[in-house]
């Protein structure tokens, strides 16, 4: 409805049609890409924006830290995982089972968390990460403990299954755009605006007549089902989980990605993904020290940002110095 | 509009601020809360808005219980608070800010014709409507929290401290802002430490003491009092 200041920049037409061509050039990528390396790297980032983008509904949107995201995406992994092995749910069932069972367990943790202050909650969901880890180890009979789980069948539905790199890529691709749209209706709508609100001020939401706790367990919800639903994703696509793909350094690589790209941004989400896995996956054989060194390159990063943009590279809607040149020097878009 | 408080009994931790406290706010009525700090001129304004919970005593608005009400839930019954230390949304224009004081609202036309008469008031607002509310001065920020309030079409208004942390000139705006409030029909309760100020813009004038209410009379009447000349303005 209305338009932020600093979001007056992009005019919306030609944002419109930039994402339009972005979405294009994704989609054909399977067609160009020299081989199967080159798509796996693509499919996990796109995998890695759906975590993200649950983060980022929490920080971002509703700015509330939590750094035990990767037990969400772990949760909804072998919801799904076991849904579909041991039960035979079919897999999109067994996706949103898993998108389910973490969003309301998202949304029953952060009941009693809000009542601590916000630093509080950063430890108790680094905590929750923790017993995951533990529980998802330990519990023999359902998870098969650091063994793990294989031979986790592929994505598909109706007899269909996305067994080849391609028809996975645009499965995956399908699931992110739906998603993004319906982010993107949901920040911009009435709910984003209450969690926005409650970010720049909780008082001030809480006077003018904004459910902040109400608000605050939905943003959880959603955030977390988001994960949950990426986790059953990525379980069905990697066709392996074990406990260690959700241990509590990938909650925190989670967190940097969503403040280094930008916080409450969806090319933000985009953006801190393709530069913290896809750039260091691709580089993985030449350069193997980059994964190795990727928490403190991130962590240097970060207190660069906090210093010249602490809202990230694009967060917030505001735009980049060096953007905002870039398009004051095109012919077209010139409007602010 | 009634709000009544009976035998209010509030605090923080072990402490107890409010000791039995009763009043009565009626439609049309501008308040003052006057008492040196910790009388609990903002306590009174914490429990109505139930951004703290009362240990017995009883807050009515119109006959309805509202004791254990969270702050966002009276919004809608007409009661609304402007916290202290102005908080505005400082990215959000001041229109913006005062669109998302109607939140609690539905009509459009209504909320477009107040935000109108808004600027119609109040000319320092229409002046700055496209500018970052954090771009403002303390003052501007002040009164536009205060109109922000207004938007949600409240009967009962709780000001806290609209004075905090401004220059004397700005708390002479902020003043007058809420001066010229008087013919809106909303009631007002004013928690304030600037008591001459204060009571230029109210009628009545409830001093606290101890916890309770130790009188309440009319501004003017309090003004004529010597005693409280010589407690609260030096003579």
């Amino acid at each position: 409805m209305t338009q932020t200041l600093a979001s007056l920049a992009p005019a919306p037409r030609l944002r419109g049609l930039a994402v339009l061509l972005f979405v294009l050039a994704l989609a054909v990528l399977p067609l160009v890409l020299p081989g199967r390396f080159w798509l796996h790297i693509v499919s996990l980032t796109m995998i890695y924006t759906i975590f993200v983008l649950g983060q980022n509904i929490v920080t971002g949107w509703a700015g509330m830290l939590t750094l035990g995201q990767a037990a969400f995406v772990g949760m909804g992994a072998y919801t799904s995982v076991i849904l579909t092995m041991q039960y035979g749910v079919p897999w999109p069932l067994a996706a949103l089972a898993a998108g389910a069972v973490a969003g309301i367990t998202g949304a029953l943790l952060s009941i009693p968390c809000l009542r601590v202050k916000a630093d509080f909650l950063s430890l108790v969901t680094i905590a929750f990460n923790q017993i995951f880890f533990v529980v998802a180890n330990n519990w023999m009979d359902l998870t098969r403990g650091p063994m793990g789980i294989p031979g986790v069948p592929a994505m598909g539905a109706f007899g269909w299954q996305a067994t080849t790199a391609t028809q996975q890529f645009w499965l995956i691709l399908a699931v992110v755009i739906l998603l993004f749209v319906i982010v993107g209706r949901l920040t911009r709508g009435p709910i984003g605006r209450a969690w926005k609100m409650i970010r720049d001020d909780e008082i001030a939401a809480g006077t003018i007549g904004v459910n902040v706790t109400g608000y605050k367990v939905l943003a959880f919800g959603v955030g977390c089902f988001l994960c949950g639903l990426g986790g059953s994703i990525y379980g069905h696509y990697m066709r392996f989980i074990s406990p260690d793909m959700f241990k509590l350094e990938e909650s925190l690589l989670l967190m940097q990605m969503a403040i280094l790209g930008g916080l409450a941004s969806m090319p933000g989400t985009a953006l801190g993904v393709f530069l913290m896995i896809a750039i260091p996956e691709a580089l993985r054989s030449q350069e193997p020290w980059l994964i190795t060194a990727r928490p403190g390159i991130a962590g240097a990063m970060l207190v660069l940002l906090m210093i010249f943009r602490p809202n990230g590279l694009l967060g917030l809607g505001e735009t980049p110095p060096v953007l905002r040149k870039l398009r004051a020097a095109l012919p077209w878009g010139g409007a602010k | 509009m009634t709000l009544e408080i009976e035998n209010l009994r509030a605090g923080y931790g072990d402490r107890v601020i409010l000791d039995g406290l009763s009043m009565r706010i009626d439609t049309g009525d501008r308040i003052s809360l006057i008492g040196h700090n910790g009388a609990g001129k903002s306590t009174i304004i914490k429990a109505i808005t139930g951004q703290i919970r009362p240990r017995s005593g009883a807050i009515r608005f119109d006959g309805q219980p509202i004791t254990r009400m969270d702050t966002a839930d009276l919004v809608p019954l007409g009661i609304v608070q402007v916290p202290p230390g102005r908080r505005v949304f400082p990215r959000l224009s001041v229109e913006q800010n005062l669109r998302m004081g109607a939140y609690t609202r539905k009509d459009r036309t209504g909320i477009a014709a107040d935000i109108a008469a808004t600027y119609d008031r109040f000319p320092v607002l229409a002046r700055k409507r496209a500018h970052a509310a954090g771009t403002m001065s303390g003052g501007e920020q002040q009164m536009l929290a205060i109109a922000r309030a207004l938007m949600s079409r409240p009967r009962l208004l709780l000001v806290d401290e609209p004075s905090l942390g401004l220059s004397p000139l700005m708390v002479e705006q902020v003043f007058e802002f809420l001066g010229g409030l008087k013919d809106s029909g909303v009631s007002i309760v004013l928690a304030e430490q600037n008591v001459r100020m204060a009571l230029k813009v109210t009628d009545r004038a409830v001093v606290l003491s101890q916890g309770a209410v130790r009188s309440d009379m009319s501004a003017a009447a309090l003004l004529q009092d010597a005693e409280f000349r010589r407690t609260y303005l030096g003579g």
